[in-house]
């Protein structure tokens, strides 16, 4: 069985994000990348799933050159090969670019099951999944957070609210992994040393057959025109006690007045 | 009739006995031969000659003087006892020897006047190995020690002993009574046994004679063919252990070369070749005397890791796989080797259970408390080396420190961005080195992962920021650019890990031109000090209460405010043990007025750990009982009012069992005390600080 995991390079969860000088872009001087942490689960499934029962995984991302690091260390977890669409120089391309390039990338490569995140943690979209089946043709299982393969079909548990899904598709489908779903691995030594005799393969939108400019800057169909940060924690207030009626009194103008909550 | 003069089973005797001995030599020769390649086969380089003289010293006071030993003294009498009777003893079975093959030269070597002086000396010995070998078996059978376990092989060891003193004594005894000759007089004891049997016929005294003088040499040949395969084999390899002991810090672990590892790919120990032969040799010099188990943390906690029962698995493995890993050494590709290799039993999960290699806490209290300078640690972490850096495998609590250091620069994950933050709460400005102009710094604070972003090693890292700031020392920090010292992660088996940090900060370091560094973490201090040299990071460290108490010394920070409280102080490992620092905080504490030192039990060299070292910090504690508690127990029960460490690690580990026990004291910082008697006030009070 073939996988292919799309994942997406993005700043560390715990990156302070700063809002770059044009206000509408993030400043990346400090940040520090990594793989997106559903991908993380996907890539981490298909690898698995490959020790079980054979075949390959090859990686894709669309990123700068700098996301060849993240793509080296999907090799050295057990990824076999890897393909970067080269981002570097274009102009922001939203969700929908993104599966275009993608879909034009993976289409050529036979597979048994695509692997995304449900979400990557960069903008949080979300829309990248069903576009990327829509385009591809693929039947797609969201937020799955168990599978049962079978013969040419696989048994998947989904989350909803409240509740789990269990859904059943044929391969090859997409699938995207929820939390929940695995614990992925720390790669060895052994693994990094030989991820980095490893070639990965570069595209460009060209090489693709993709007209970039059509999905990118000005002609994306979503465009960032302001970034803000969210505002600064307030300190806990305390009211003190000593009156219980007066207490009672200034909790709630603090939650109608100031919190607005009331 | 000297004892070969007589025809034994039709043969000369002294050609019986000549062929006896050549038996037995060849015998020895052959074991020490395998043994021997056992040691060495498929080594990794361990260079061991350099620094001969401090050798030679460390072999005179730990191998000849055995002051180890001495730390229980009823068993350093009886060591020394039988020790001295190897050594002396040995000058008279040559001479026994010398007198089997050639019955009728006499002694040839020495002038009588030395001869009979040693013949005294023989005698004297012969009675106190006599005694030595009784009062250990008095230990292990009637003042019986929890170290010790049941050994048949001991037992029988130290029958042999005493055999050997007796058929020598029952020997001589017949003889004096056969030739009544001068040297008599110098034989006393002997001379006793003489009177006991002095009412024999000369045939029975001739028959007893050559009856116990050949038991003597017998068993002494038994004897030395039998040590090589039980605990006695420290009578051979123990002194060159010894002198050929790890010179280095203690705390500093070896590197290794992660581009030849992985050309060779092979990654610390998976297999007993993988030890180097100084490391085996440590392993056939284990005597099983236990004195590393009493003090474990671990064991005495209940998991599943005692040293000497690592120590005693490996030496089990090793004689067990003895056959397959020498003939394969010796090129016999036989498919009897070849099968043999085929049934050995895995290192890891067959011989020692990776909860085992888990379990340590890197404390060196079984090390500093060997008597024959065997390591541990360096053992433990080659086999998490190998789980880690080759499968993979380890308890699943460290992958998020290893995350966290490898992405954020620290085990808790938390934004490299705001190390630098604690700093901006103080009252006064502190500069990181890239503010600050260049020469206009003394010192590099090295605040570390703790120091940084814990809640109390912040307001340990303002205590002593203020210190520092009180006695107008120029200092700054790195800010964002600090990152994790790596020890956790080099503890953890994650070499490459600990590698990459290493190389970055030194880069960071060496970068400013930095010479001399003050860091509060007894971990990022040893790390720096030992382990950064082979990284090319070569400047002063010093702890952050060496500094503080040379600058109270000097008179620059004035401690006046009384601080009324009772203190007792716990030592950190990597501070005491692995570097030998016990008194700064002490000094510091004694120059607080109103405070009351009150020592715990088991403080300075033998401190207990707090079972935060060796990366556990990072691991959940699942078995038996938590040493975090078990160490504050014994500092509650002083009963001070506080328990003062210098150590954020060990800060957590006890603050954390004060709130899961229950307890009373609570643990502070002596800087944090310092500070609180700094004429000006200084920061939060640690009293109230402490236990948050």
């Amino acid at each position: 069985m073939n996988h292919i995991v799309c994942l997406a390079y993005v700043p560390d969860t715990e990156t302070k994000i700063k809002i770059g000088a044009d206000g509408k872009s993030i400043d990346e001087s400090d940040v520090k990348w990594i793989v997106s942490p559903y991908d993380e689960y996907a890539l981490e499934e298909a690898i698995k799933t490959k020790e079980t029962k054979g075949g390959t995984v090859t990686v894709v991302t669309f990123g700068p050159a700098k996301a060849d690091v993240g793509l080296r260390e999907c090799l050295a977890r057990g990824a076999n090969e890897a393909v970067r669409i080269a981002a570097d120089g274009l102009a922001q391309v939203d969700s929908l670019g993104v599966a275009k390039l993608l879909a034009a990338a993976i289409k050529p490569m036979p597979f048994d099951v695509l692997w995304l995140g449900n979400k990557g943690v960069g903008t949080d979209a979300q829309t990248l999944v069903p576009m990327l089946a829509e385009f591809l043709d693929l039947p797609h299982v969201n937020l799955v957070t168990k599978l049962e393969w079978k013969d040419g079909a696989v048994t998947c548990w989904r989350e909803i609210e409240g509740a789990k899904e269990v859904v059943e598709t044929p391969l090859p489908a997409l699938i995207a992994a929820q939390k929940g779903l695995n614990e992925p691995r720390y790669a060895s030594l052994k693994g990094i040393m030989a991820a980095k005799k490893k070639t990965i393969a570069v595209k460009t939108p060209a090489d693709l057959g993709v007209d970039v400019a059509a999905v990118s800057g000005d002609k994306a169909a979503v465009r960032w025109t302001k970034l803000e940060l969210p505002p600064a924690r307030q300190a806990v207030k305390l009211i003190p006690a000593d009156d219980p009626a007066k207490a009672a009194e200034e909790l709630l103008r603090l939650l109608r007045d100031e919190a607005k909550v009331l | 009739m000297m004892p070969t003069d007589a025809t034994l089973l039709g043969l000369p005797g002294s050609l019986a006995f000549l062929l006896v001995l050549t038996l037995a030599v060849v015998l020895f020769a052959w074991t020490a031969s395998r043994r021997w390649q056992l040691m060495t086969a498929g080594s990794p380089p361990d260079v061991r000659w350099d620094r001969p003289l401090e050798r030679l010293r460390g072999l005179i006071e730990l191998g000849l003087l055995q002051r180890k030993m001495f730390r229980d003294p009823y068993a350093g009498l009886y060591h020394i006892l039988i020790f001295s009777g190897f050594v002396v003893l040995s000058v008279r079975t040559l001479s026994l020897v010398f007198e089997g093959l050639f019955p009728k030269a006499g002694m040839p070597f020495l002038s009588p006047c030395f001869w009979q002086a040693y013949l005294l000396l023989k005698d004297v010995v012969l009675a106190t190995t006599f005694a030595g070998a009784l009062l250990a078996l008095g230990r292990r059978h009637l003042f019986k020690k929890e170290r010790l376990d049941a050994s048949v092989d001991a037992d029988l060891i130290l029958g042999l002993i005493g055999f050997l003193m007796l058929s020598d004594l029952l020997a001589g005894g017949a003889r004096m009574n056969l030739f009544r000759h001068e040297s008599a007089a110098w034989e006393p004891v002997t001379g006793l046994f003489g009177t006991l049997l002095a009412g024999m016929a000369p045939a029975s005294l001739q028959a007893t004679y050559g009856f116990f003088w050949w038991a003597h040499l017998i068993a002494i040949f038994v004897f030395l063919n039998y040590l090589p395969y039980a605990k006695h084999f420290h009578v051979i390899t123990a002194l060159p252990n010894i002198f050929l002991r790890k010179l280095e810090a203690p705390g500093k672990l070896r590197t290794f070369d992660i581009e030849k590892a992985a050309e060779a790919e092979k990654f610390g120990v998976s297999k007993l070749e993988d030890f180097t032969w100084k490391q085996r040799l440590d392993i056939f010099t284990c005597t099983e005397c236990g004195r590393c188990r009493e003090v474990c943390p671990t064991h005495l906690t209940g998991k599943p890791l005692s040293p000497k029962g690592f120590m005693v698995d490996l030496r089990h493995a090793l004689y067990t796989d003895a056959n397959a890993i020498v003939d394969t050494a010796s090129g016999r590709g036989d498919a009897k080797t070849e099968q043999a290799q085929a049934d050995r039993k895995p290192l890891i999960g067959g011989w020692i259970e990776e909860e085992t290699i888990w379990a340590c806490t890197t404390c060196r209290y079984c090390e500093s408390a060997c008597p024959v300078t065997i390591t541990y640690t360096d053992k433990l972490i080659d086999l998490r080396r190998h789980l880690v850096l080759e499968r993979s495998e380890f308890p699943k609590e460290a992958q998020t420190a290893f995350n966290g250091m490898e992405r954020q620069g620290n085990p808790w994950n938390l934004a490299a961005a705001d190390r630098g933050a604690w700093a901006e709460e103080l009252p006064f400005p502190v500069l990181t080195m890239a503010e600050a102009e260049k020469g206009d710094v003394d010192v590099l604070f090295w605040v570390g992962c703790a120091g940084s972003y814990e809640d109390r090693g912040k307001k340990v890292s303002k205590a002593l920021a203020t210190l520092l700031h009180e006695a107008g020392v120029k200092f700054a920090i790195l800010g964002s650019e600090e990152s994790c010292n790596g020890d956790a992660a080099r503890r953890l088996g994650n070499e490459y890990l600990f590698q990459t940090l290493a190389q970055q900060n030194v880069e960071t370091i060496n970068g400013y031109g930095i010479k001399k560094i003050v860091t509060n973490c007894p971990h990022c201090f040893n790390t720096m000090k030992n382990e950064y040299p082979d990284f090319g990071g070569h400047f002063e460290v010093v702890h952050g209460t060496e500094l503080v108490a040379k600058l109270v010394e000097e008179g620059r920070i004035k401690l006046s405010e009384k601080v009324e409280r009772t203190v007792t102080f716990h030592d950190a490992c990597y501070l005491g043990r692995h570097n030998e620092i016990y008194d700064p905080p002490r000094a510091i504490l004694r120059a607080i007025p109103g405070v009351v030192l009150k020592e715990v039990g088991r403080k300075r060299e033998t401190g207990m750990c707090c079972g935060a070292g060796g990366g556990r910090m990072w691991l959940d504690e699942k078995i038996g009982t938590r040493i975090n508690q078990v160490r504050y127990a014994e500092l509650d029960s002083v009963g001070a009012d506080g328990i003062g460490v210098s150590c954020p690690f060990c800060m957590v580990m006890l603050g954390n069992a004060k709130t899961e026990t229950n307890g009373r004291a609570d643990a502070f910082d002596v800087l944090e005390l310092a500070a609180e008697a700094l004429p000006a006030g200084g920061p939060p009070a640690a009293g109230a600080a402490a236990g948050a």
